[in-house]
């Protein structure tokens, strides 16, 4: 197992850039899911709150 | 029946298309991920000169790949917003730009990471590193115009611009290995008489490059919703407002 890592002395080059690689993209994936969450919860309000005004 | 692209081009079936695809994009960037990390980690051959640090060639080739086609995309989403003033043309470029910054910064990074044991440095200003990073600084200043302006239309305008000037240094970054001297490698892949590499290591490339155009439609799609839905929001809010 310690060989894997190791990666035949280049382990200290080669998992910084798989690490970066998983940290970017799941990061920008987190944030875009995150802002859609957002936009989809406003518009529930911004919906209730027409239909609201609407029916008084 | 000619096909016609601007069908597609509307919000409302924007978010239909886009909804139906959403599952299998994922389901296909779920599994190139899985597969593309197995073969590039476990399943790959070493290399005989570069030994096991050709292993950082599976994220640093595709994510360069995709530096250059979010762009070219981007720019064709600018034109077609400037010339026909297509809102979703707009909206996809505003959308591609993080996720072209990002795979260009993974790109230089793993570049840098890679090159140290290889070269002996982690950075020279030759052709293909320079016009790499300008890509970077490209993608940067599009998204910093796009919010310059108090009137999001010049921002919108002004980011097109810059992005289909910019669009000068792809050829430049493609063929800056074969028109000036470099560190960098020529082309290994995409060259006349096809690629020059063993197949056991074009396995995990091609998977990894599938990994990652299926991510960067995921993000998109998932930017594009977001942004479609929020400009939903705004006209109610104004309408509530003035109504």
């Amino acid at each position: 197992m310690n060989e894997f890592f190791e990666m035949g002395g280049h382990g200290i080059y080669i998992w910084p850039c798989y690490g970066l690689a998983a940290v970017l993209l799941i990061g920008l994936l987190m944030t875009s899911v995150k802002a859609l969450a957002k936009s989809k919860k406003d518009l529930s309000i911004m919906e209730q709150m027409t239909s609201e005004g609407k029916n008084a | 029946m000619a096909f016609n692209i601007n069908a597609f081009a509307n919000p409302k079936r924007f978010m239909w298309l886009s909804g139906l695809l959403l599952p299998w994009v994922i389901g296909i960037t779920i599994i190139t991920t899985a597969a593309g990390l197995y073969f590039a980690l476990f399943d790959s051959p070493t290399d005989y000169q570069q030994g096991e640090t050709v292993r950082i060639m599976y994220i640093h080739v595709p994510a360069a790949s995709m530096s250059m086609i979010i762009y070219i995309s981007m720019a064709v989403a600018s034109a077609m917003g400037l010339i026909w003033k297509h809102p979703l043309s707009d909206l996809a470029a505003k959308c591609m730009s993080p996720i072209g910054a990002a795979f260009t910064f993974l790109a230089l990074f793993t570049g840098s990471f890679w090159g140290k044991p290889m070269w002996g440095t982690w950075w020279v200003w030759d052709a293909r590193l320079t016009s790499e990073l300008l890509l970077l600084f490209l993608y940067m200043g599009h998204m910093a115009l796009l919010n310059a302006f108090d009137d999001p239309a010049r921002g919108t305008k002004s980011a097109g611009i810059l992005c289909l000037v910019g669009v000068i240094n792809i050829p430049i970054i493609k063929f800056s290995v074969d028109w000036w001297n470099t560190l960098h490698q020529p082309a290994s892949l995409v060259k006349a008489g096809g690629p020059a590499i063993h197949p056991d290591m074009l396995i995990p490339l091609g998977l990894m490059f599938l990994c990652f155009t299926g991510y960067f439609t995921l993000v998109l799609f998932i930017r594009m919703r977001s942004e479609i839905i929020s400009s939903k929001v705004r006209a109610l809010r104004l309408r509530h407002v003035h109504g």
